[in-house]
């Protein structure tokens, strides 16, 4: 389950990157633009921290010891 | 949860809002591109290019647009104002012009745009809007497309030249209308000034 939530996150960036530098932006669309791919790298980036720092899976419950 | 969770949870959500806040905000009026100055001085060093009937032609730098810097040159007697940014207005004796730089996406050509969206665009808004002209120009390297046209101004007929210049991001759009009856006098000069449009490499 973590992988998968690793995957999404880092899908999720790299849209947000190609919304940014690499799509060809209709100037009437800049600042929703602009909006989107940051929200997308901004939540990307956070989930990939989460990711990072959550010791288990935030998905799957500890088991007992 | 552990803290480190709690504060990056935090930090996504103010970067969020001052993301919200840069576009839409009181702070998104810096997203919106800036004249720049320089673009409306002389190129020092007074690079004059001769046009018909010995006219002078004064060299102008646009760097208001990055990807899209271009030099330009008009008429001395000419009148020189800021348009829209990478963009002037002109006005002379029996006419009036604009340069404009012109997005065209890229699942398109410019040649296509110009005679599926541009001239359609014109046959709604123009008054009597007639096709005179359609050439196919190399202006410095650079692919071009030239539209003429007659409609019905204010003024009574009017004859505008209509020069679509492909270009390293956007397009470069130079207009020249003149009244119908002073066009022959000023094609000449309508198309100097088209060939003294130049993309600049950076």
């Amino acid at each position: 389950m973590k992988q998968i939530f690793l995957f999404v996150s880092l899908a999720v960036v790299g849209f947000g990157v190609y919304l940014k530098y690499l799509y060809d932006v209709p100037d009437s669309q800049e600042t929703i633009n602009f909006f989107v791919s940051g929200f997308l790298i901004i939540v990307g980036i956070g989930s990939l921290l989460v990711n990072l720092f959550w010791k288990s899976s935030p998905f799957q419950k500890k088991s007992r010891e | 949860m552990n803290k480190k969770i709690i504060a990056i949870l935090i930090l996504t959500v103010a970067a969020l809002i001052l993301l919200t806040l840069y576009t839409f905000g009181p702070l998104s009026t810096k997203m919106s591109p800036k004249g720049n100055p320089d673009s409306l001085k002389p190129a020092e060093g007074g690079k004059v290019a001769v046009g018909p009937q010995d006219l002078p032609f004064v060299t102008y730098h646009n760097k208001d647009v990055r990807e899209n810097y271009y030099t330009v040159g008009f008429p001395q007697t000419w009148q020189v104002t800021a348009g829209k940014p990478g963009g002037y207005e002109l006005r002379f004796a029996g006419g009036r012009g604009t340069i404009r730089l012109m997005d065209v996406p890229d699942n398109t050509t410019l040649e296509l745009f110009v005679l599926s969206q541009e001239e359609p665009r014109l046959k709604k808004t123009l008054l009597g809007y007639q096709r005179t002209g359609y050439d196919k120009l190399t202006l410095n390297g650079a692919e071009a497309y030239q539209l003429t046209y007659q409609n019905a101004d204010s003024g009574g007929p009017a004859q505008t030249v209509q020069t679509f210049i492909t270009g390293p991001d956007q397009a470069g759009v130079v207009t020249l209308t003149t009244r119908v009856g002073d066009f022959a006098s000023l094609s000449g000069v309508f198309s100097s000034l088209a060939q003294t449009f130049r993309w600049e490499k950076q």
